[in-house]
Protein backbone atom coordinates (compact mmCIF):
# COMPACT_ATOMS: atom_id res chain seq x y z
CA UNK A 1 0.00 0.00 0.00
CA UNK A 2 1.45 3.41 -0.94
CA UNK A 3 2.49 5.73 1.80
CA UNK A 4 0.00 8.52 2.53
CA UNK A 5 2.46 11.40 2.11
CA UNK A 6 3.88 9.87 -1.06
CA UNK A 7 0.41 9.94 -2.57
CA UNK A 8 -0.04 13.62 -1.74
CA UNK A 9 3.25 14.44 -3.39
CA UNK A 10 2.62 12.42 -6.54
CA UNK A 11 0.49 15.07 -8.16
CA UNK A 12 -1.50 12.69 -10.31
CA UNK A 13 -4.84 10.97 -10.15
CA UNK A 14 -4.39 7.68 -8.44
CA UNK A 15 -6.52 5.59 -6.15
CA UNK A 16 -5.16 4.33 -2.92
CA UNK A 17 -6.17 3.39 0.61
CA UNK A 18 -4.14 5.68 2.83
CA UNK A 19 -6.38 5.13 5.82
CA UNK A 20 -8.32 2.01 6.60
CA UNK A 21 -11.79 2.07 5.02
CA UNK A 22 -11.02 5.22 3.04
CA UNK A 23 -10.29 5.36 -0.67
CA UNK A 24 -8.72 8.45 -2.09
CA UNK A 25 -7.41 10.12 -5.22
CA UNK A 26 -5.25 13.05 -6.20
CA UNK A 27 -6.80 15.57 -8.59
CA UNK A 28 -4.30 17.73 -10.42
CA UNK A 29 -5.74 21.18 -11.11
CA UNK A 30 -3.80 23.83 -12.99
CA UNK A 31 -3.07 25.89 -9.91
CA UNK A 32 -3.20 23.33 -7.14
CA UNK A 33 -3.56 19.69 -6.33
CA UNK A 34 -6.37 18.31 -4.28
CA UNK A 35 -6.40 15.07 -2.37
CA UNK A 36 -9.95 13.77 -2.24
CA UNK A 37 -11.69 10.91 -0.56
CA UNK A 38 -13.81 9.07 -3.07
CA UNK A 39 -15.53 6.62 -0.78
CA UNK A 40 -15.92 6.23 2.92
CA UNK A 41 -18.16 4.70 5.49
CA UNK A 42 -17.77 6.69 8.67
CA UNK A 43 -19.95 9.74 9.38
CA UNK A 44 -16.94 11.88 10.23
CA UNK A 45 -15.88 11.64 6.61
CA UNK A 46 -18.76 13.96 5.74
CA UNK A 47 -16.46 16.60 7.12
CA UNK A 48 -13.34 15.02 5.72
CA UNK A 49 -14.20 14.61 2.09
CA UNK A 50 -11.27 16.67 1.00
CA UNK A 51 -7.73 16.49 2.21
CA UNK A 52 -5.65 19.42 1.04
CA UNK A 53 -2.19 19.45 -0.39
CA UNK A 54 0.51 21.12 1.62
CA UNK A 55 -0.01 24.34 -0.32
CA UNK A 56 -3.69 24.55 0.56
CA UNK A 57 -2.97 23.33 4.05
CA UNK A 58 -1.36 26.71 4.69
CA UNK A 59 -4.68 28.43 3.95
CA UNK A 60 -6.50 25.97 6.16
CA UNK A 61 -4.06 26.61 8.98
CA UNK A 62 -4.69 30.33 8.61
CA UNK A 63 -8.43 29.71 9.01
CA UNK A 64 -7.89 27.62 12.13
CA UNK A 65 -5.54 30.20 13.64
CA UNK A 66 -8.12 32.89 12.92
CA UNK A 67 -10.67 30.81 14.83
CA UNK A 68 -8.23 30.60 17.71
CA UNK A 69 -7.91 34.40 17.70
CA UNK A 70 -11.70 34.76 17.86
CA UNK A 71 -11.69 32.34 20.77
CA UNK A 72 -9.18 34.50 22.66
CA UNK A 73 -11.36 37.59 22.22
CA UNK A 74 -14.55 35.76 23.21
CA UNK A 75 -12.87 34.47 26.36
CA UNK A 76 -11.91 38.00 27.42
CA UNK A 77 -15.47 39.19 26.77
CA UNK A 78 -16.97 36.42 28.87
CA UNK A 79 -14.52 36.18 31.77
CA UNK A 80 -12.85 39.58 31.73
CA UNK A 81 -9.47 37.87 31.75
CA UNK A 82 -7.24 36.29 29.13
CA UNK A 83 -6.47 32.75 28.12
CA UNK A 84 -2.80 32.25 29.07
CA UNK A 85 -0.42 32.66 26.13
CA UNK A 86 1.11 29.28 26.96
CA UNK A 87 -2.29 27.62 26.43
CA UNK A 88 -2.76 29.41 23.10
CA UNK A 89 0.76 28.49 22.09
CA UNK A 90 0.31 24.83 23.02
CA UNK A 91 -3.04 24.68 21.26
CA UNK A 92 -1.52 26.25 18.15
CA UNK A 93 1.35 23.80 18.21
CA UNK A 94 -0.97 20.80 18.48
CA UNK A 95 -3.41 22.13 15.86
CA UNK A 96 -0.45 22.56 13.56
CA UNK A 97 0.52 18.94 14.05
CA UNK A 98 -2.89 17.48 13.39
CA UNK A 99 -3.41 19.60 10.26
CA UNK A 100 -0.06 18.30 9.02
CA UNK A 101 -1.42 14.82 9.65
CA UNK A 102 -4.48 15.72 7.55
CA UNK A 103 -6.78 15.30 10.52
CA UNK A 104 -9.76 17.61 10.24
CA UNK A 105 -9.97 20.24 12.98
CA UNK A 106 -13.14 19.80 15.00
CA UNK A 107 -15.02 22.47 16.87
CA UNK A 108 -12.74 24.58 19.06
CA UNK A 109 -13.98 25.92 22.36
CA UNK A 110 -12.69 27.03 25.74
CA UNK A 111 -13.79 26.19 29.24
CA UNK A 112 -13.74 28.07 32.57
CA UNK A 113 -10.47 26.39 33.52
CA UNK A 114 -8.71 28.32 30.75
CA UNK A 115 -8.28 25.18 28.71
CA UNK A 116 -8.96 24.85 25.00
CA UNK A 117 -11.15 21.92 24.05
CA UNK A 118 -11.50 20.00 20.78
CA UNK A 119 -14.32 17.55 20.19
CA UNK A 120 -14.48 14.88 17.51
CA UNK A 121 -17.65 12.90 16.87
CA UNK A 122 -17.05 9.55 15.20
CA UNK A 123 -19.64 6.94 14.34
CA UNK A 124 -18.80 4.70 17.26
CA UNK A 125 -16.73 6.97 19.46
CA UNK A 126 -16.66 10.46 20.81
CA UNK A 127 -13.30 12.01 21.61
CA UNK A 128 -12.60 15.09 23.68
CA UNK A 129 -9.22 16.72 23.96
CA UNK A 130 -8.23 19.43 26.39
CA UNK A 131 -5.13 21.54 25.97
CA UNK A 132 -3.71 23.61 28.80
CA UNK A 133 -0.27 24.94 29.66
CA UNK A 134 1.02 21.53 30.76
CA UNK A 135 -1.03 18.66 29.41
CA UNK A 136 -2.90 17.29 26.48
CA UNK A 137 -5.64 15.03 27.72
CA UNK A 138 -7.67 12.87 25.37
CA UNK A 139 -10.82 11.11 26.54
CA UNK A 140 -12.33 8.52 24.23
CA UNK A 141 -15.83 7.29 24.85
CA UNK A 142 -17.45 4.36 23.11
CA UNK A 143 -20.97 5.53 22.32
CA UNK A 144 -22.58 2.10 22.38
CA UNK A 145 -21.24 1.52 25.86
CA UNK A 146 -20.63 4.76 27.69
CA UNK A 147 -19.35 2.87 30.71
CA UNK A 148 -16.43 1.65 28.62
CA UNK A 149 -14.18 4.66 28.74
CA UNK A 150 -10.62 5.11 27.71
CA UNK A 151 -8.47 8.11 28.27
CA UNK A 152 -4.86 8.87 27.72
CA UNK A 153 -2.94 11.78 29.06
CA UNK A 154 0.38 12.93 27.73
CA UNK A 155 2.60 15.90 28.19
CA UNK A 156 2.11 18.58 25.60
CA UNK A 157 5.42 17.89 23.88
CA UNK A 158 4.71 14.21 23.29
CA UNK A 159 1.48 14.42 21.33
CA UNK A 160 2.29 11.56 18.93
CA UNK A 161 0.34 9.03 20.97
CA UNK A 162 -2.72 11.24 20.83
CA UNK A 163 -2.41 11.67 17.07
CA UNK A 164 -2.02 7.90 16.69
CA UNK A 165 -5.11 7.34 18.80
CA UNK A 166 -7.14 9.79 16.69
CA UNK A 167 -5.98 8.09 13.48
CA UNK A 168 -6.96 4.76 14.96
CA UNK A 169 -10.46 6.11 15.66
CA UNK A 170 -10.81 7.58 12.16
CA UNK B 1 -38.56 29.93 48.04
CA UNK B 2 -38.30 26.44 49.54
CA UNK B 3 -34.72 25.40 50.11
CA UNK B 4 -35.18 21.71 50.68
CA UNK B 5 -32.57 19.46 49.11
CA UNK B 6 -33.85 16.32 47.43
CA UNK B 7 -32.84 13.65 44.94
CA UNK B 8 -34.48 13.47 41.54
CA UNK B 9 -36.08 10.39 40.04
CA UNK B 10 -34.73 8.56 36.98
CA UNK B 11 -37.47 9.91 34.76
CA UNK B 12 -36.67 13.55 35.56
CA UNK B 13 -34.85 15.88 33.19
CA UNK B 14 -32.19 18.40 34.10
CA UNK B 15 -30.59 20.94 31.80
CA UNK B 16 -27.49 23.06 31.38
CA UNK B 17 -28.24 26.52 29.97
CA UNK B 18 -25.90 27.96 27.34
CA UNK B 19 -25.33 31.60 26.44
CA UNK B 20 -21.89 31.32 24.86
CA UNK B 21 -21.87 30.42 21.16
CA UNK B 22 -18.47 28.73 21.58
CA UNK B 23 -20.23 25.96 23.45
CA UNK B 24 -22.45 25.13 20.49
CA UNK B 25 -20.75 22.97 17.89
CA UNK B 26 -22.53 23.63 14.60
CA UNK B 27 -20.04 21.87 12.38
CA UNK B 28 -21.55 18.41 12.64
CA UNK B 29 -24.77 17.09 11.13
CA UNK B 30 -26.74 18.62 14.00
CA UNK B 31 -25.83 21.26 16.61
CA UNK B 32 -24.29 19.79 19.74
CA UNK B 33 -23.40 21.33 23.08
CA UNK B 34 -19.69 20.76 23.62
CA UNK B 35 -18.13 19.18 26.67
CA UNK B 36 -16.62 22.55 27.63
CA UNK B 37 -20.09 23.70 28.61
CA UNK B 38 -20.09 21.09 31.38
CA UNK B 39 -16.70 21.93 32.84
CA UNK B 40 -17.15 23.75 36.13
CA UNK B 41 -14.63 26.37 37.27
CA UNK B 42 -11.73 25.45 39.55
CA UNK B 43 -13.36 27.44 42.32
CA UNK B 44 -16.39 25.15 42.38
CA UNK B 45 -16.87 21.47 43.14
CA UNK B 46 -20.00 20.89 41.11
CA UNK B 47 -21.85 21.93 38.01
CA UNK B 48 -25.06 23.97 38.18
CA UNK B 49 -28.04 22.79 36.20
CA UNK B 50 -31.81 23.17 36.41
CA UNK B 51 -34.67 20.76 36.99
CA UNK B 52 -37.13 21.35 34.13
CA UNK B 53 -39.80 18.70 34.54
CA UNK B 54 -43.41 19.68 33.87
CA UNK B 55 -42.56 23.19 32.72
CA UNK B 56 -43.67 24.80 29.44
CA UNK B 57 -40.88 25.91 27.12
CA UNK B 58 -41.18 29.63 27.91
CA UNK B 59 -40.76 28.96 31.62
CA UNK B 60 -37.72 26.76 30.99
CA UNK B 61 -35.98 29.49 28.98
CA UNK B 62 -37.08 31.95 31.66
CA UNK B 63 -35.00 30.08 34.24
CA UNK B 64 -32.01 30.58 31.97
CA UNK B 65 -32.65 34.28 31.34
CA UNK B 66 -33.89 35.34 34.76
CA UNK B 67 -32.08 32.87 37.01
CA UNK B 68 -28.85 31.51 35.60
CA UNK B 69 -27.91 34.53 33.48
CA UNK B 70 -29.80 37.25 35.33
CA UNK B 71 -26.66 39.42 35.60
CA UNK B 72 -25.60 38.88 32.02
CA UNK B 73 -26.30 41.10 29.02
CA UNK B 74 -26.51 38.09 26.70
CA UNK B 75 -29.40 35.72 27.14
CA UNK B 76 -29.86 31.99 26.85
CA UNK B 77 -29.05 30.63 23.40
CA UNK B 78 -29.43 26.90 23.92
CA UNK B 79 -29.61 24.17 26.50
CA UNK B 80 -28.40 20.61 27.00
CA UNK B 81 -31.11 18.37 28.43
CA UNK B 82 -30.10 15.26 30.35
CA UNK B 83 -32.26 12.42 31.58
CA UNK B 84 -31.36 11.68 35.20
CA UNK B 85 -31.68 7.91 34.69
CA UNK B 86 -29.28 8.00 31.72
CA UNK B 87 -26.70 9.81 33.82
CA UNK B 88 -27.04 7.28 36.65
CA UNK B 89 -26.67 4.39 34.22
CA UNK B 90 -23.25 5.59 33.11
CA UNK B 91 -21.68 4.22 36.27
CA UNK B 92 -20.11 7.59 37.08
CA UNK B 93 -18.11 7.48 40.30
CA UNK B 94 -20.02 9.02 43.22
CA UNK B 95 -22.52 10.78 41.01
CA UNK B 96 -24.70 13.22 42.93
CA UNK B 97 -27.69 15.03 41.42
CA UNK B 98 -29.39 17.21 43.99
CA UNK B 99 -32.18 19.76 43.66
CA UNK B 100 -31.56 22.55 46.19
CA UNK B 101 -33.00 25.87 44.88
CA UNK B 102 -29.93 27.65 46.28
CA UNK B 103 -28.89 29.76 43.28
CA UNK B 104 -32.33 30.05 41.70
CA UNK B 105 -35.62 28.25 41.71
CA UNK B 106 -35.18 24.66 40.45
CA UNK B 107 -31.40 24.86 40.86
CA UNK B 108 -29.67 21.47 40.70
CA UNK B 109 -26.06 20.58 41.52
CA UNK B 110 -24.36 17.71 39.72
CA UNK B 111 -21.03 16.37 40.92
CA UNK B 112 -18.74 13.36 40.72
CA UNK B 113 -15.31 12.22 41.85
CA UNK B 114 -14.44 11.49 38.22
CA UNK B 115 -11.77 13.59 36.47
CA UNK B 116 -13.82 16.62 35.51
CA UNK B 117 -13.07 16.94 31.79
CA UNK B 118 -13.99 13.30 31.30
CA UNK B 119 -17.08 13.81 33.44
CA UNK B 120 -17.96 16.84 31.31
CA UNK B 121 -17.53 14.85 28.14
CA UNK B 122 -19.83 12.08 29.36
CA UNK B 123 -22.53 14.61 30.24
CA UNK B 124 -22.12 16.15 26.78
CA UNK B 125 -22.43 12.77 25.06
CA UNK B 126 -25.72 11.87 26.76
CA UNK B 127 -27.21 15.34 26.49
CA UNK B 128 -29.84 16.39 24.01
CA UNK B 129 -29.18 19.79 22.46
CA UNK B 130 -32.05 22.27 22.24
CA UNK B 131 -31.40 25.50 20.32
CA UNK B 132 -33.59 28.47 21.20
CA UNK B 133 -35.60 29.46 18.17
CA UNK B 134 -37.53 32.46 19.50
CA UNK B 135 -36.33 35.34 21.67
Amino acid sequence: MPNYIDIVNLGQIRTCSPIQNFNAKIIDYSDHKKFELCSYEYPISKHMQTFLTQELNKNYKAEVYAELDVLKKDFITEYNSSLPETVISNARSFLNKIIDEHIKIPHIAYNPDKQIGLTWEFSEYSAYLTVDDVFLRLSVIQLSNLKNRDSIQREIFSSEDIILKLKELI
Amino acid sequence: MPNLKFNLSDTDTITRFIKDKNYINKKGSAPKITADAFVYPKTEKEISMAHINDLPEFEIWGIGDNGVFKNSLSKTKARADINVGSAKNLGITSLTILRDNLEFNRHVTVSSEMEKTEFAHLLSVISKTVIRTVS
